[in-house]
């Protein structure tokens, strides 16, 4: 017969898990994100918040405006999985952890909460904590008499473990233009990085956006969708979707066709009801939640996404895409060159045989040429990619084709013109 | 890396052989000339082996051939204003004189080597070489594709200014020069507000006013001489209004594209240092011959264009003739726009059966500039 002995272990997460939370396969945008997030749950009511990122090769800094943190919270705010923020950005109460386990060997994170005179600090180092320090012993300073103007708090990582240069720096200012952009746009927030405030750049889109609100049950789903012109990369376009004002997700095709033509589809839709993953990257998909909303989604645009038809094709002389109103124009041995150049106006698509140079006038102004006539040597083709407008020549009948006024989109990337 | 499979197709015949479509042939002649001027397709054939691969030696051909153009033009010219241009046989004939020297002179080099294959050829080289000036480290695909783009345009560009991109600098420098003078200043300040009004047009006589102040005190110099030429041709001061607007409405955009141009050459200069690094020396040199040989073509194409301010009219008043002939003769002819090729588009169906006979027997003489 079996005995049986039941004792108590010791299930303390081993030290190295620290340092282990920080390798969950982050971006630089997506960890500096994680400590933005923290600063707009710290926002003082009535008052904007202000976080400027200080960022080069050897440091990453964070600071904002916000509240600051009270000595109980700041002693929680290096502890693994501890968060009282129910139903706000950092509920998960491991952003901070991991993102700056992720971005560097030490971090300090230096607070003063509103109405005291206290700094509160805490100095992480990888190196101490293996050999120094445990869950249950770890410095704590306080410094008291603290002449702050202000409350805030800030992060300063150290001993980076990424290589910052420009390009990522580049990548990392339109990320968080993005992910941020309904805080930026509403102006609850103002972000700077080094000095530098972002600029919320809004897209190019065809017409006005389009307001709408669907839900099911538990599951809401609002916000704004227009048409964009496809770009290089076939694959932007679908939405940013938001939960509590915070990206989760961007260019997500939940509800669309995942190959869209010229005109696509884009938008920014907060998403209420469905559960995230811990590391805030994605929606659970297989939740009963997603699916409903998947399916609310598809309803919704399923006689919304476009299919422009094609017009007429030819040989794609300046690459570009753009959209605008046909203006027929005879340049070919025309003796009227001024009637005909008075006909374009800005932004109008030059429909002609072929260009001359007395028309440069009316080429400047216009967004986008058609020709009948060309290679990659006629005037057309040279004088459109000097000046930089999107131009398809060489299409035997555009003259005959389009109509004076009629709106067409010029892909001149692939030589091909649609109808609007 | 050597690029295998890249380097220059010496087996492609193609690239030699006669062009079977041209994009630019609005007159249509390439469906015309190799009957009536048998010649012209060994004559290209030739020349397209000849200079396959030296930039140097087409752009030689293409200067001589622009110079004979100009004296064959001149000679015609000459000898037709002597003739009876009342006289059917001889407008005919004077007709046929120039489409001879247009078929081997101007049409051979302006668009059977610059839109045909030959063209087309040293383009796709560009392009498949271009790539290689980009790393793909740290690129997704919107920006890997915006680079090949960036750079395929600097190359096939090259840093040749043709007459669009002359007319847009030289208004750089006259905004320059014009805004020295406080009073002409002022006026470039109302015309600009003129012209941003939502139907400029109907502003023309008053900018046209201001404008003449600043014609008044402008330096010759400053103005492009083919502005001048059109302007006298056409009896109209119109082209250097437009030029002026042209430069006030976009002396920004003028000066932005003065800044890009004068990077341009550093630009491609880095293309071409980085594409060195990571082919094999044929292949750079396969390279460097399309850049020269495509910015040549381009180059050629400004040249032989400057013939029509001398070419066009000649050519015109004589089908204007002709058509006129035809007309009064109770043809059946009726006036409609015609260029160039009108003879074998146009009058033939028209005329009487000699002189269709005329027209459509091939001239297999060979093409000689003293006997034109």
């Amino acid at each position: 017969m079996s005995k049986k002995n039941k004792k108590f272990i010791d299930i303390t997460p081993h030290k190295s898990l620290m340092q282990k939370v920080g390798q969950t396969g982050y971006s630089l945008q997506e960890a500096i994100s994680e400590l933005i997030d923290n600063a707009i749950d710290a926002k003082l009511s009535g008052k904007k918040i202000i976080v400027d990122i200080k960022i080069n090769s050897k440091l990453i800094e964070i600071t904002d405006n916000g509240m600051g943190m009270s000595e109980e919270t700041a002693i929680n705010s290096i502890r693994l999985g501890y968060s009282k923020k129910y139903k706000k950005l950092g509920e998960f109460g491991l952003g901070l952890k991991t993102a700056s386990t992720f971005l560097g060997k030490t971090f300090q994170i230096s607070t003063s909460p509103k109405g005291e005179n206290n700094e509160y600090k805490i100095d992480y180092n990888e190196d101490d904590w293996m050999k120094k320090w445990d869950w249950d012993h770890f410095p704590f300073v306080i410094d008291h008499d603290v002449k702050t103007s202000s409350s805030g708090t800030k992060i300063t990582i150290k001993d980076l473990k990424i290589d910052i240069n420009e390009k990522i720096l580049e990548k990392l200012k339109t990320e968080l233009n993005t992910r941020f952009m309904p805080f930026i746009e509403n102006g609850d927030l103002d972000l700077a990085i080094n000095n530098k405030k972002t600029t919320y750049i809004k897209p190019k889109i065809l017409g006005s956006w389009n307001k709408f609100n669907v839900s099911d049950g538990k599951v809401k789903i609002s916000g704004s969708w227009a048409y964009q012109l496809r770009g290089l990369d076939r694959s932007y376009f679908g939405f940013n979707t938001f939960r509590r004002g915070r990206l989760v997700t961007t260019f997500d095709k939940i509800g669309l066709s995942p190959n869209q033509g010229i005109k696509q589809i884009i938008g920014k839709i907060e998403i209420e009801g469905v559960p995230i993953s811990h590391d805030k990257k994605s929606w659970q998909k297989g939740s009963s939640e997603y699916i409903k909303t998947e399916q609310a989604l598809r309803a919704y645009f399923v006689d919304l996404e476009p299919k422009p038809k094609k017009l007429l094709s030819g040989y794609p002389a300046s690459s570009g895409i753009v959209e605008g109103r046909v203006r027929l124009v005879g340049m070919f041995m025309r003796d009227d060159i001024e009637k005909e150049m008075n006909k374009v106006k800005r932004g109008d698509i030059i429909v002609t045989e072929m260009t001359r140079p007395h028309f440069l006038l009316a080429i400047r102004r216009s967004e986008g040429i058609i020709t009948d006539l060309g290679g990659t040597l006629c005037h057309a083709a040279i004088v459109s990619r000097e000046f930089n407008i999107p131009a398809v020549v060489g299409t035997k009948h555009a003259t005959q084709v389009l109509k004076d006024e009629q709106r067409v989109i010029i892909d001149a990337n692939e030589g091909i013109i649609y109808e609007s | 890396m050597p690029m295998k499979g890249l380097f220059m197709n010496h087996d492609n015949k193609e690239i030699f052989k006669f062009p079977r479509y041209l994009p630019n042939d609005l007159e249509g002649f390439i469906d015309f000339y190799p009957g009536k001027f048998p010649g012209v397709v060994p004559y290209y054939e030739k020349c397209a082996r000849k200079y396959f691969k030296s930039p140097e030696k087409f752009k030689v051909f293409a200067e001589d051939s622009y110079k004979d153009l100009v004296i064959g033009v001149n000679i015609i010219r000459k000898d037709y204003s002597k003739g009876d241009k009342n006289d059917l046989d001889f407008l005919l004939e004077t007709d046929n004189r120039l489409h001879k020297l247009y078929a081997f002179r101007f049409w051979i080099v302006n668009y059977l080597f610059a839109d045909g294959p030959f063209h087309e050829h040293y383009i796709d080289m560009i392009k498949s070489y271009g790539r290689l000036a980009i790393g793909s480290h740290n690129l997704d695909t919107h920006d890997y594709e915006k680079k090949v783009l960036e750079v395929e345009r600097n190359l096939i560009q090259s840093d040749y200014k043709d007459l669009y991109l002359r007319f847009a600098l030289n208004g750089v420098i006259l905004m320059r020069s014009l805004r020295k003078d406080k009073e002409l200043s002022i006026i470039i300040g109302e015309v600009s507000l003129l012209i941003k009004k939502e139907n400029p047009e109907k502003n023309n006589s008053l900018i046209y006013k201001k404008l003449d102040k600043i014609i008044d005190n402008i330096d010759e110099n400053l103005l492009d001489k083919d502005l001048i030429i059109q302007s006298e041709f056409r009896k109209s001061k119109l082209p250097i209004y437009n030029m002026i607007i042209h430069s006030i409405e976009f002396e920004k955009e003028n000066r932005d594209l003065q800044k890009r141009q004068d990077k341009l050459q550093e630009n491609i200069h880095d293309i071409l240092s980085t594409i060195k690094q990571k082919c094999s020396k044929d292949e750079f040199e396969e390279l460097k011959i399309s850049y020269k040989m495509a910015s040549i073509l381009s180059e050629s194409k400004d040249i032989m264009g400057n013939i029509d301010q001398e070419f066009l009219p000649l050519w015109f008043d004589i089908i204007g003739k002709i058509a006129e002939i035809l007309e009064n003769m109770n043809t059946g002819y009726k006036q409609r726009q015609i260029g160039p090729g009108a003879l074998f588009y146009a009058f033939s169906w028209y005329l009487p059966d000699k002189y269709k006979a005329r027209i459509f027997t091939p001239d297999i003489k060979p093409f000689d500039i003293s006997k034109v």
